[in-house]
């Protein structure tokens, strides 16, 4: 018995090491070699490790840019993103999360078998994103009903296997003709296809984004490295510009305030990295298990996948939609500010590279370059607007200066409010 | 033998290079290989040591020079495609092992 609880209270509450076991028993599973098995399940365990250990270098960066604004305005300032919340919740919650996300599935491939629906008939094969929306439901289900342990993982598992379900039929009549129907969008952005092809119908009879030439350096901000080396620096020199060097020099110690801000807004790119690099690796081990379970069960049914497997459908429209979300993310910081929102959301760079550029050839499609200009501005500021009222679902991420969203988290937030309120008369939370 | 390595290269090195690696994985199946396959993005490609590099289109670019030989296809998801441009690559891997 000794060794059991031991092994329960010392081991396997170890986010790497559970998850290394998830992996492992994934792996066994599909008979995978001897050498499959340890690659895999290695990588998973120390995948987890680079991510945490990235997790602690741009929290290093944020957290003081955070209590700047903080300080020098009165404001809370966040970045909307995926990757960093993934990872501070990871940290905390990683059985639930990987529960959720075990549970979720089964409840994914019922829902798909069973419907009658053919537009329900698809499977969500981003593992990524799947995992993201297992650990948002996690984060924001415990703030806004009190939840915790086998009661939460219950009620998110419900809430992803469906969210699962109904995003890639929503997405489907919309995907249909360009694919020719061999597959759709599974992600969080699906509201970008839905909106961006409503805004494009307003342009109708504009020239198609590909006829129009685009200067060519906006091709190496392709790359998220170079657009976050770029944007961060000078995110924080504007902001540090903007509070004075009086409220820098206690934090930049000997170094020039200047340099210390540049090398800071550097150094969250560098975090970005690190977290990226942890992610992959622990995913290459564990998510094609998934995935070929979820294609084996399921074999009527088409593939929901990641969004950028549209931007070949028109790559000028969906940097026209980047460029144009990355202007509205900049007039919503400036917007929240004029109105005097407590929360203050800044750019979040991701949503540039994975809604603003899906929204983009979407809003092509019927109404050209400007369709996708439109497409990709309104859901740039739809994002980031949206963030601000999601900041009370989150309470795990407050103090850190960064939220966990997303368009098809912000099109959900008012069931969120409702649970919220709901939550709060029955005395949960 | 030397166990083969494989990269494979997508926008973020998340979504579709991780479809690619399942569809990868069933072709070496066919020739009766196993293989450590990892996923890239278009910019740390290059610092990943592989024999075979496996990009689509959009990434055919930031790929060159990588180490290692660069199949391009269209698309991730059509299976005939990465037989088709993957096996004469897997047929001459094993080859030169045999030498």
């Amino acid at each position: 018995m000794q060794i059991i609880s031991f092994l329960i209270s010392q081991v396997f509450v170890q986010a790497p090491v559970f998850l290394g076991l998830v992996a492992l028993v994934g792996l066994i599973l599909q008979k995978k070699s001897a050498a499959d098995i340890i690659e895999g399940t290695a990588k998973t365990v120390v995948g987890i490790l680079v991510l945490f250990a990235g997790i602690d270098v741009f929290l290093g960066a944020i957290m003081p840019l955070t209590s700047i604004m903080n300080k020098a305005f009165g404001v809370t300032g966040v970045i909307p993103d995926c990757f960093g919340p993934f990872g501070i919740a990871m940290k905390t919650l990683a059985q639930e999360i990987s529960m959720t996300f075990i549970l979720a599935f089964v409840i994914h491939i019922i829902i798909v078998r069973i419907v009658p629906w053919k537009n329900f008939k698809n499977v969500f094969m981003t593992g990524h994103i799947m995992l993201f929306q297992s650990g948002w439901f996690v984060v924001v289900l415990g703030a806004t009903l009190g939840l915790h342990g086998t009661p939460l993982i219950i009620l998110a598992a419900i809430f992803t296997g469906i969210l699962w379900t109904v995003l890639p039929a929503m997405c489907r009549p919309f995907t249909k003709e360009m694919t020719d129907d061999e597959y759709t969008l599974g992600h969080l952005n699906s509201l970008c296809i839905v909106l961006g092809t409503w805004i494009g119908k307003l342009f109708k009879g504009t020239k198609k984004s590909d006829e129009v030439e685009l200067p060519g350096f906006l091709s190496i901000f392709s790359d998220y490295t170079v657009l976050l080396s770029f944007l961060m620096p000078t995110i924080f020199i504007i902001i540090g510009l903007m509070a004075g060097q009086a409220e820098i020099l206690p934090l930049s110690g000997d170094q020039n305030w200047i340099i210390w801000l540049v090398m800071t807004g550097l150094k969250f790119a560098a975090g970005v990295g690190i977290v990226l690099f942890g992610v992959r690796m622990f995913l290459a081990a564990m998510i094609p298990a998934f995935q070929g379970i979820s294609r084996t069960l399921l074999p009527d049914s088409i593939l929901g996948l990641d969004s950028p497997v549209f931007y070949t459908f028109s790559p000028v429209a969906s940097i026209l939609g980047f460029v144009a979300s990355f202007a509205g993310a900049i007039v919503s910081t400036l917007l929240l500010i004029v109105i005097g929102s407590p929360v203050v959301v800044l750019p979040g760079p991701i949503f540039f590279f994975f809604d603003g550029a899906l929204a983009g050839p979407f809003g092509d499609r019927f109404g050209g370059w400007k369709g996708a200009i439109a497409a990709g501005f309104v859901l740039g500021v739809f994002v980031h607007v949206g963030t601000a009222l999601l900041y009370p679902l989150e309470p795990v991420f407050h103090g850190t200066g960064v939220l966990w969203s997303g368009p098809d988290m912000v099109m959900l937030l008012p069931l969120f409010w409702v649970l919220k309120l709901i939550g709060g008369a029955l005395g949960l939370v | 033998m030397r166990r083969l390595r494989i990269v494979t290269v997508c926008g973020c090195g998340l979504g579709s290079s991780l479809m690619a690696k399942m569809t990868i994985e069933n072709i070496l199946a066919e020739y009766g290989l196993s293989a450590s396959i990892e996923a890239a993005d278009g910019g740390t490609v290059k610092g990943f040591r592989a024999d075979i590099v496996v990009a689509t289109k959009a990434f055919e670019k930031a790929c060159q020079g990588v180490k290692g030989r660069l199949v391009v296809v269209k698309s991730f998801i059509n299976k005939a495609e990465l037989r088709e441009k993957l096996g004469p690559v897997l047929e001459q891997w094993l080859e030169e092992r045999e030498v």
